[in-house]
Formats: C-alpha cells, sequence, structure tokens
C-alpha cells in the first residue's frame, strides 16, 4: 500500500468532555514561564472567524537566525513530509503529526464524504482519516476529516475531529 | 451491508457527487435556514449481499427531519436520472465511521458568533528554539495581555511546515502555517453554553427513498454504474 505523509496544526485542546463544550482552562491553555520563550515571528494573515469552513494562518518569520526545515522529527528519525499524494483514488496509508500527540498512523480513505457542518455555508468534499488511536486524552477512537485546501495547495489540509 | 465504491464506478460516479454538491450549494439559503446542522453525503455500494449491492448516494445526517429534506431536494431536481442504477438512500450516521456521534468543533474560536478578526501582528512565540525550527514545532500565542516574562496564559499550537512567499517588491519572506482558530478572541460565555447536536435516534438507521437494490436489480438493469464493491464496512 502506498504511504503518504500527513501534516496539519493541531491547536492545544487537547483534552476534551465529552459531554459537552465545557473549556478546560486547564488543559486548553498552557501557562508558560514566559522568560523561557522566544518570539520568532508575528501573525501575517488569517482566514476571517466568520468564514468557518476556513482555518488558515501564516506566521512570518522574523527572528533571522533560524534555519527552517519542512522535515520533521519522527521518533529519532527526520522525514519530509511534502510529498504529492498519489494521483488513485484508493486508500492511502498515513501518519498524522500533531501536537498532543508527535505520531500517529491511519488510513485516508479514497472515498470522498461531503459534508456542511453545523455553522457551515456550503457543502464541501473531504476525506476521512481513521486514526489507529486517540489524540486526545480519555478517549477510544477518534476519526478526523481532511479537507482540500481552497488554498493552491495540496499540501496544505485542514482537520476536523469528528469524534472524542 | 455497506461496501466502498471501487473504481471504474467510482471514477464514473464523480460527476453525479459534483452535480449534487452543486444544487446543495446553489441552495443554500434554503439549507442554511432549515439544515442547520451537520449534513454529509457520500457514494457506497448497498445491499444485502455484496454481489446485489447497488451503488447508493447516502445522505447522512443525525437529525432526521434535515436529512429528508436533503433526499426531497436531490429527487426533485432529477439529478438521479443522468445516472441510471443509482439509488437514492439516507442514514443517521456515516456508515464508515457508524460508532461516532455528529462531527463537531474542537477548537475555541470558531463556529456561530465567533466573528472577531485575529490581531495582525500578534507575537508568536517557542521554547527555546534551537537554530533549526521543524515542522510540528510547538509554538506559544499569548491570551489576554500576558507579561512575557512572567508566568502567563499561552495557546499552544502547531507550525505545520513552511513556505516561501515573495511580496511585490520581490523580497522573499518565509511563513510557517498553522490555524487560524488559536489566534482568535474565545468567548467563554458562548462555549460555556453551546450545546451538542442531539441526534433523533442513538443507532445506526438506514433506510432507502424509492427503489432498492431488489426492484432495480429485478428490472434487468445494464446501468453503466453498477460496479464492483471494495472493502465491508462494518456496522
Amino acid at each position: 500500500m502506498a504511504k503518504a505523509w500527513i501534516f496539519f496544526s493541531e491547536s492545544s485542546r487537547n483534552e476534551l468532555s465529552v459531554s459537552g463544550f465545557q473549556p478546560n482552562i486547564g488543559t486548553q491553555f498552557s501557562i508558560q514561564d514566559g522568560s523561557e520563550l522566544t518570539q520568532i515571528g508575528v501573525l501575517m494573515s488569517s482566514s476571517s472567524g466568520n468564514l468557518p469552513d476556513l482555518d488558515w494562518a501564516l506566521i512570518e518569520i522574523i527572528k533571522g537566525d533560524l534555519q527552517m526545515s519542512n522535515d520533521t522529527l519522527l521518533g529519532q528519525r527526520l522525514k519530509n513530509p511534502m510529498l504529492d499524494l498519489p494521483p488513485h483514488r484508493n486508500d492511502v496509508a498515513v501518519v498524522t503529526c500533531t501536537g498532543s500527540k508527535r505520531a500517529t498512523d491511519g488510513l485516508m480513505s479514497g472515498s470522498s464524504t461531503f459534508m456542511k457542518l453545523e455553522y457551515g455555508k456550503t457543502f464541501q468534499e473531504l476525506s476521512t482519516v481513521t486514526l489507529n488511536g486517540s489524540l486526545c486524552k480519555s478517549t477510544i477512537a477518534l476519526s478526523l476529516m481532511v479537507m482540500l485546501s481552497e488554498l493552491s495547495s495540496r499540501s496544505v489540509w485542514r482537520f476536523r475531529i469528528l469524534d472524542c | 451491508m455497506f461496501w466502498e465504491i471501487k473504481d471504474p464506478g467510482r471514477k464514473k460516479l464523480e460527476p453525479l457527487e459534483a452535480d449534487v454538491q452543486r444544487l446543495l450549494n446553489d441552495q443554500n439559503e434554503y439549507l442554511k435556514l432549515r439544515e442547520a446542522c451537520n449534513l454529509s453525503f457520500s457514494i457506497f455500494m448497498v445491499g444485502r449481499q455484496e454481489t446485489t449491492s447497488c451503488p447508493t448516494l447516502v445522505i447522512i445526517s443525525a437529525n432526521t427531519v434535515s436529512r429528508k429534506k436533503v433526499v426531497d431536494a436531490i429527487r426533485g431536481s432529477r439529478i438521479l436520472d443522468k445516472y441510471e442504477g443509482v439509488l437514492l438512500g439516507q442514514s443517521s450516521r456515516h456508515p464508515r465511521h457508524p460508532h461516532s456521534g455528529p462531527p463537531r468543533q474542537i477548537a475555541s474560536g470558531m463556529g456561530q458568533g465567533s466573528s472577531q478578526a485575529a490581531e495582525i501582528g500578534l507575537a508568536v512565540y517557542v521554547k527555546k528554539p534551537g537554530l533549526q525550527l521543524l515542522s510540528g514545532t510547538a509554538i506559544y500565542i499569548p491570551v489576554d495581555d500576558s507579561k512575557i516574562h512572567a508566568l502567563g496564559r499561552f495557546r499552544k499550537a502547531t507550525l505545520g511546515g513552511f513556505l516561501e512567499l515573495k511580496r511585490k517588491d520581490g523580497t522573499i519572506i518565509t511563513v510557517g502555517m498553522t490555524v487560524a482558530h488559536v489566534f482568535q478572541p474565545v468567548d467563554w460565555n458562548q462555549h460555556a453554553s453551546l450545546e451538542l447536536e442531539k441526534p433523533d435516534e442513538d443507532t445506526f438507521e438506514f433506510e432507502f427513498d424509492g427503489p432498492t437494490p431488489e426492484t432495480c436489480l429485478d428490472s434487468g438493469s445494464n446501468s453503466p454504474y453498477l460496479t464492483t464493491s471494495g472493502k465491508s464496512l462494518d456496522l
């Protein structure tokens, strides 16, 4: 089976209440000692909050002495995720990399689903990724919805967690 | 029983998916007013046995009334007339994820009412960077007016790779990609009162609208869309 690497950004909401959306400050936010942090950039552009179908942001890197790489650390090895997805529509094994769980493998379905979320305005084509394991604490199973971004690159993805 | 649809049938039915997507998006106002819930559609092979299954456009929603309205809109459009042998059905849950509840946002700062724009120029931090920033690096965005040299509250996100962009003046800048909602203000009152969509049924339900595989196959259909099925979906 072909293997592709897919990477995406995940917010810090790494623990959810199954019974509702009660915000949990202790897990959703991180208390940090500011002296241990270094500014690397500023928010340059982002999708608007009143367009829930879009969720992207670009950070301009302003710190000058950094080397940037699209490689990512999986275990002890560096991997490059910027591989094109195979053109055929068969199921594809994937590895996801997130903040709450560094690497998780799963399967991206070759068949699309078209979805309009509760606050969405249009039906968007999605590919479902089912992960082996969970991203969130206190969860059993989790599926992700992946949407090809309306940005021009197939390398840019948007994910929504379906079930925690 | 549900099976994934395989090529070449899957490829042949891509125009149907596009037709339905266009129809439903064009009826956006109709849907927006009356279907304020999660709705989706996908094509599966459905039947009692794999050999007697038929390609079926399945409308999926936990809300019975909403999915029935979408079924009626599709049936009324006569889109399926162009696709002989393709059936129409509705289910309460996604056949590929029958044990999942309705999809929902987990991101604070998204959803209805979160119209406040992110603050351009907001600082982004990392923990003691080395010389190299990798894709997957954790980033920290200050909440409130956290004093950076004292303990403060930050939202944590992940860098999802880097791009080089060319400005109009020809200079090249490097940008990191991440999500937008991490920069947006959180309305605690809204999130505290937000209720999950309540499904009408706790169990997986499915029914055909109109012809079934039995009636379709009994009629001796030679539909070019009848195709082999793939992986069986465990409901």
